[in-house]
C-alpha cells in the first residue's frame, strides 16, 4: 500500500481508492460490531428482502441496511423507532457510500412502545364502543367448549381437571396454537376464527361435534411480553368477532389484557375460567331434584284438598241443584261459612241449655229418689200389714180351690169338694161335708 | 338460541311454578297445566344436563381448518 502521490505509477483509480479505504474500514475492530443507537428514518422493506434506513441523531446521521434474512425485525419497528442496532461499517464502492451493515437490530424501550400502543388500541375501542358493548350471554350449561391455548401446556392441564372435577365428561374441543413468539397473534386469531365457525351447527356436524357454544381462549401466566399476543389488535377483534361468548383467561390475576376488555367474560386466570364458566354438576341434579320433589308435593295437596272440595261440593250440591256449577265453589265456602256460624250459635245454646237439663236432671233425680225411698217405706209397711200370713198367724186360716183360688163365701163351695187349707205353717187338703148358709149377704 | 327456552329460564319458571303451587288457592285445572309444564320443563332440564355430556376432543388447529375446509 502506498501512502501519497507517486509520479513514477501515476494516480490512482478512484475505484481502487474506495476499496482501499473498504478494506481498511473492515479491518478496523473500531468500525466491525460496534453498538450504536440512534432514531430511524426512511425506513424501507424493499421488495429484494434488504430493509433501507437511516440511523439519525441531532448531530449526526448514517445510511444503514440490513439484508434479507440477517436477523430478525421486531414488527414493532418502524419510522421514527429508536432503535440500537449492532452494525459494520462498510463503504458501498459502486455508490461511495459509507453504510452500516446491521447484524441485529432492536427496539429502545420497546416496552414503553407496547405500552404506548396498548392505550391507543384500547382508546380506539373505547371509541368504537366494543368496551361498552352488550356482551353475549353464557351459558348455564355450556354443552361444547372450544378451549384455544398452548397444547400440553400446564394451564390446559389445570383446565382439564378442574373441569373434571365439576362435571365429568363435559364435552370439549381442545384447539391447541402458538401462545407467543411471532406466530402466536395469527394462530389465536385462527383458532378463534375455528371456534366460532365450530359454533354453526352445520359447520360443526362436519367433524361431527354438537355447535361449540362457548369459547375460552388464554395461556398461563409469563412476562408481559410473553403475554402480549393477547394485547393485539388481531386477536382483539376475533374476540369481538366471535359467534358464541368468549372467556379470556390469560396469565396471573394481576395481568389486564386487551383481551380481558373486549372479552364477554375476563377470567383472572385459566383455572378461574372454569370456575366461572363450568357449573356443578351434582348442584344441578340436586337442584332438579328438589325442584321435582316440591312440585310433586305441592300438587299433591291440593289434588286432595280438592278432592275433599268436591265431595263436599257433591254432597251440597244435591241439596241445592238449582245453582250453577260456576258458583258451586262460592256456594261451598257460602254453606261452610253458614254452617260454622250456624254450628257456633247452636253449640252455645246447646251448652246453656245442657246446663240447665242437667241441673233439672239433678234436682229431678234427687226429688224422685227422695220420693222413691219414702214410697218404698210406705209400701213396705203396708205390704207387711196386708199379707195375709200375718193374719194365719193370728189363728186363722185360708181355703183356696184346686186351682188356687181363694173361696171367702158360702156360695163358692160345693159339697164334696175338695179344698186346701192355708195354714200358718203349711197346708192341709179338705172335703166340704156340709154347707150352712149364713145371714150376710155379701 | 334465543326463541328456544335456556335452562336458566327453565329452572325459573319451575321455581315460579312451584312457588305458585305451594302457595295454593288455585284452581284444580290450573294446578294440572301447572304441574304438566313443570314436569314437561323438568324433562327439559334432565336433557339439558344430559346434552352436556361428550368427548374430549384435542385438535390441531391446521387439523381443524382442513376438516372445517372440506
Amino acid at each position: 500500500m502506498r501512502d501519497g502521490y507517486d509520479l513514477t505509477t501515476g494516480p490512482i483509480p478512484v475505484g481502487q481508492f474506495v476499496n482501499l479505504v473498504r478494506n481498511t474500514l473492515r479491518h478496523d475492530k473500531l468500525f466491525q460490531n460496534q453498538v450504536i443507537t440512534g432514531e430511524i428514518t426512511q425506513w424501507k422493506r424493499h421488495s429484494n428482502g434488504h430493509t433501507y434506513f437511516t440511523l439519525i441523531d441531532s448531530d449526526g446521521q448514517i445510511s444503514a441496511v440490513i439484508w434479507q434474512g440477517r436477523c430478525a425485525i421486531d414488527p414493532l419497528i418502524e419510522e421514527g423507532s429508536v432503535v440500537v442496532v449492532i452494525a459494520n461499517l462498510d463503504l458501498w464502492a459502486k455508490a461511495g457510500k459509507i453504510q452500516l451493515v446491521v447484524n441485529k437490530i432492536a427496539l429502545v424501550n420497546k416496552l414503553g412502545i407496547l405500552e404506548e400502543r396498548k392505550k391507543q388500541l384500547i382508546t380506539d375501542l373505547r371509541n368504537e364502543g366494543l368496551l361498552d358493548r352488550v356482551r353475549r350471554q353464557l351459558p348455564t350449561i355450556p354443552k361444547h367448549i372450544a378451549i384455544i391455548t398452548g397444547s400440553g401446556s400446564a394451564a390446559l392441564a389445570d383446565m382439564n381437571r378442574l373441569i373434571e372435577n365439576r362435571w365429568p365428561g363435559l364435552r370439549r374441543t381442545i384447539i391447541g396454537v402458538m401462545v407467543q413468539g411471532e406466530n402466536a397473534p395469527s394462530e389465536i386469531v385462527r383458532g378463534l376464527l375455528a371456534a366460532s365457525k365450530l359454533s354453526v351447527p352445520e359447520l360443526a356436524a362436519r367433524l361431527n361435534f354438537p355447535p361449540v357454544d362457548l369459547i375460552i381462549v388464554g395461556r398461563g401466566g409469563g412476562a408481559p411480553e410473553d403475554l402480549w399476543a393477547f394485547n393485539l389488535e388481531p386477536v382483539v377483534r376475533a374476540i369481538v368477532a366471535a359467534q358464541v361468548p368468549v372467556v379470556s383467561a390469560v396469565g396471573h390475576e394481576s395481568d389486564l389484557l386487551v383481551s380481558d376488555l373486549v372479552a364477554d367474560l375476563r377470567a383472572s386466570t385459566p383455572s378461574n375460567a372454569v370456575e366461572l364458566v363450568v357449573p356443578d354438576y351434582d348442584y344441578h341434579q340436586m337442584l332438579n331434584l328438589s325442584l321435582f320433589e316440591r312440585l310433586d308435593d305441592a300438587s299433591k295437596r291440593i289434588i286432595i284438598d280438592w278432592r275433599n272440595n268436591l265431595q263436599l261440593l257433591q254432597s251440597r250440591l244435591l241439596n241445592a241443584p238449582l245453582r250453577g256449577i260456576y258458583n258451586a265453589n262460592q256456594y261451598v265456602s257460602d254453606l261452610a261459612n253458614r254452617l260454622s256460624n250456624i254450628v257456633a250459635g247452636r253449640l252455645a245454646q246447646e251448652r246453656q241449655q245442657l246446663q240447665r237439663f242437667t241441673t233439672i236432671i239433678q234436682l229431678a233425680t234427687q226429688k224422685k229418689l227422695a220420693d222413691e225411698t219414702t214410697r218404698l217405706a210406705i209400701l213396705d209397711t203396708s205390704l207387711n200389714s196386708s199379707n195375709p200370713r200375718n193374719v194365719l198367724h193370728r189363728g186363722y186360716s185360708m181355703i183356696t180351690d184346686k186351682s188356687g183360688e181363694v173361696i171367702s163365701k158360702t156360695g163358692d163351695l160345693i159339697e164334696g169338694q175338695q179344698i186346701i187349707l192355708a195354714l200358718a205353717d203349711g197346708s192341709a187338703k179338705a172335703t166340704v161335708d156340709d154347707i150352712e148358709k149364713g145371714d150376710k149377704n155379701e | 338460541m334465543s326463541d328456544e327456552v335456556s335452562y336458566s329460564e327453565a329452572i325459573q319458571r319451575l321455581e315460579e311454578i312451584v312457588q305458585s303451587l305451594e302457595r295454593g288457592g288455585i284452581p284444580l285445572d290450573e294446578t294440572l297445566r301447572l304441574y304438566e309444564e313443570g314436569a314437561k320443563l323438568l324433562e327439559f332440564c334432565q336433557q339439558e344436563l344430559a346434552a352436556a355430556e361428550g368427548k374430549l376432543n384435542e385438535m390441531k388447529l391446521a387439523d381443524i381448518e382442513s376438516k372445517l375446509a372440506e
